[in-house]
């Protein structure tokens, strides 16, 4: 799976989980760009991607994911080396 | 199949407002935000607005034990308890030898204190969350042989809980082990969440937890599955009997037949607790009981089924007709078939009714039907176990009253007699499950626990009254409760409960008579009542009217003088 697709499931997947369907997500999206992305609403979105790529983020992992740019080269980095 | 998390989750967006409501409060001692969600959306689910207070992080001490909390501020109906293992076990390890040895006594200790403050400064019933029994592994195996093993411990504590259980009568337990141990420790836990951010379980496990604690909550709220209506062919025996034949449908040691045996001795084990079971299957009468009759393998048999329907209409006209003799509401009715188009059609005509979407497999029947737990309930009295004899007395009554020309001639041909007795120790029991299972001959639909029922009887400003029946075909057991309250000169009806096994009986008027005789006889002057409508207690909206009740600011009042008995061929017998 190449970047661009992964990063085209992954925006689909935050606006599943900030519930809006319009919802722009760029690399640079993070806490600070999103106002519901809180550090609950960051559990559900890390799980709901794993589930949907079927991978694990690490436990420290998931503490320093700064924006969605950060998380969508993680997902790329496993799937690649799968 | 159980909604993931994210899925339930969309429901909180929802409008719950035609909903009933109920008041649940949420501690623990570790993030419970995700679980408070879940039980909100899953109440959707089941069609109730659970509104929760969820206390802040790790108060559960604070907030039990000083009476003044924001959490009885609240004012719960019910409590939930959560500690984590990850607690108990950090704790568990900065004891020494013989604080660990005493270390289940202590915990056991700890909670009742506990309950004691949330039974002295609320109303809330209590539910608390068992622990899963892991091993730590300090010990590997041997842990089993040493007292200081967490394993030891943890084991004991969830004894502990379950004494506390048996003991006192408004502590629920809530059996994550049981739920632990059946969805495995990888789908219930995840301990990056744990270490990150103080969530115990795994997300797509909160939906599982959420609905047991939901039924535990709507069981308590008076919800409880108390049928069983089962199809036969590939249901309760591998193979068609109408084609297969007796000598080659499967059952016992025949091809698969050992799923069939199980799941018949699963039902066998439920009639006993109190669960009628019902056949409702398209076949000839007679093919379909050759089985129950005359197969050696067979573990039901006839006198297990209450009722017994083969014919070839159609299964929601028959569940109907089940449900008349039977005179229990459809959502207390669960219909297993393994027919998805049978299923699909009860779904659709009899929506109340709860259809388990069996697997394909029969090797699956029963493992999924546990996992589906329909049967929660939240007390249990020698009543229940007599309760399939009960409902065939009632059938043969049913078919006597047919062959009478003239009604009053079958009452009087009953031979009816009624002791009454106030609430005690040993009715108390019975006494409970009736104010909780009771929907349609119930004034006011207030649940009462058991340890509520002992509370009233020995309370100096009740009178408490229960009527059992006996008649010529059987005994009717405890079937009537009354609770009134002293007002002075008055008495408040505060709760009339009749079983509906023995309307169109003249056992209303009995009770009536009795009523007022007892409050003559001390003095009383009026008699209040209320009616609180549900959507299923219509049957009793005029109640008050009939007896002669005059309407006042929405409730009922009966000047006692001017009462006159009603006819009733019920006559008292003395204790």
């Amino acid at each position: 799976m190449n970047k661009i697709e992964i990063t085209k499931i992954c925006r689909d997947i935050f606006r599943k989980v900030f519930n809006n369907p319009l919802l722009e997500i760029d690399e640079n999206s993070s806490p600070d760009t999103i106002p519901n992305w809180d550090s609950l609403q960051q559990i559900i979105l890390l799980v709901t991607i794993e589930k949907r790529f079927d991978m694990k983020f690490s436990a420290s992992e998931s503490q320093n994911f700064k924006n969605a740019g950060d998380i969508i080269s993680a997902v790329f980095n496993k799937k690649k080396i799968n | 199949m159980m909604k993931d998390f994210l899925t339930l989750k969309s429901n909180l967006n929802k409008n719950y407002s035609d909903f009933p409501t109920t008041r649940v409060a949420l501690l623990g001692d570790s993030s419970t935000q995700f679980l408070k969600q879940a039980l909100k959306a899953y109440g959707y689910e089941v069609n109730y607005n659970f509104e929760i207070f969820e206390a802040d992080y790790n108060q559960i001490d604070l907030q039990t034990l000083n009476n003044h909390s924001e959490l009885y501020q609240f004012d719960p109906d019910f409590i939930i308890v959560f500690n984590s293992y990850y607690k108990l076990l950090k704790k568990f390890y900065k004891s020494n030898n013989e604080e660990k040895q005493n270390f289940s006594n202590n915990y056991a200790q700890h909670l009742r204190v506990l309950y004691n403050n949330v039974n002295e400064y609320s109303r809330a019933k209590f539910i608390f969350i068992n622990f899963f029994e892991c091993n730590d592994c300090v010990f590997g195996n041997f842990s089993n042989k040493v007292d200081i093993s967490f394993s030891y411990q943890i084991k004991k504590i969830n004894l502990s809980i379950m004494d506390l259980g048996r003991e006192l009568k408004d502590f629920f337990i809530c059996d994550l082990d049981f739920l632990q141990s059946y969805y495995g420790y990888k789908s219930t836990f995840d301990s990056r969440l744990y270490l990150n951010n103080d969530v115990i379980f795994n997300l797509d496990f909160l939906p599982v937890l959420a609905s047991n604690l939901s039924s535990i909550i709507l069981t308590l709220k008076g919800l409880i599955k108390k049928c069983v209506i089962l199809d036969l062919d590939n249901t309760l025996w591998g193979g068609v009997i109408g084609d297969d034949g007796l000598e080659n449908i499967q059952i016992g040691d025949l091809g698969i037949g050992k799923a069939f045996s199980e799941l018949q001795i699963w039902l066998k084990q439920l009639k006993e607790r109190g669960i009628i079971l019902a056949v409702c299957s398209k076949n000839e009468e007679s093919i379909a009981k050759e089985p129950f009759e005359k197969h050696p393998e067979m573990i039901l048999t006839l006198d297990d089924i209450t009722v017994f329907v083969a014919n070839w209409e159609s299964k929601v006209d028959n569940i109907k007709f089940i449900q008349r003799i039977l005179n229990l509401g459809f959502d207390s009715m669960v219909f297993i078939d393994d027919n998805p188009l049978e299923r699909d059609l009860v779904k659709t005509y009899l929506p109340q009714v709860t259809v388990p979407e069996l697997p394909e497999d029969p090797a699956d029947y029963l493992n999924y039907l546990h996992s589906q737990n329909l049967f929660e309930t939240i007390s249990f009295s020698e009543e229940d176990t007599k309760r399939t004899q009960l409902y065939k007395e009632e059938a043969v009554r049913k078919v006597k009253e047919i062959s009478f020309s003239n009604y009053d001639e079958f009452l009087s041909n009953l031979n009816m007699r009624c002791k009454v007795e106030s609430f005690n120790k040993l009715n108390a029991s019975r006494i409970a499950q009736l104010t909780q299972r009771s929907n349609q001959f119930n004034l006011r639909t207030i649940r009462y626990t058991e340890e509520d029922i002992i509370k009233l009887s020995l309370s100096s400003e009740y009178l408490t009254l229960s009527f059992s029946l006996d008649d010529n075909y059987g005994s009717y057991g405890l079937v009537s409760v009354v609770i009134l309250k002293v007002n002075n000169a008055e008495l408040f009806i505060d709760t009339f409960i009749m079983s509906c096994r023995v309307l169109k009986r003249t056992f209303e008027n009995f009770i009536f008579n009795f009523i007022c005789s007892k409050a003559r006889d001390n003095n009383f002057e009026t008699i209040i009542g209320e009616y609180i409508p549900t959507n299923k207690n219509i049957l009793v909206k005029d109640l008050f009217k009939d007896f002669g009740f005059l309407e006042r600011d929405s409730k009922w009042s009966l000047n006692i003088d001017s009462y006159s008995n009603r006819k009733t061929y019920v006559a008292i017998i003395d204790n």
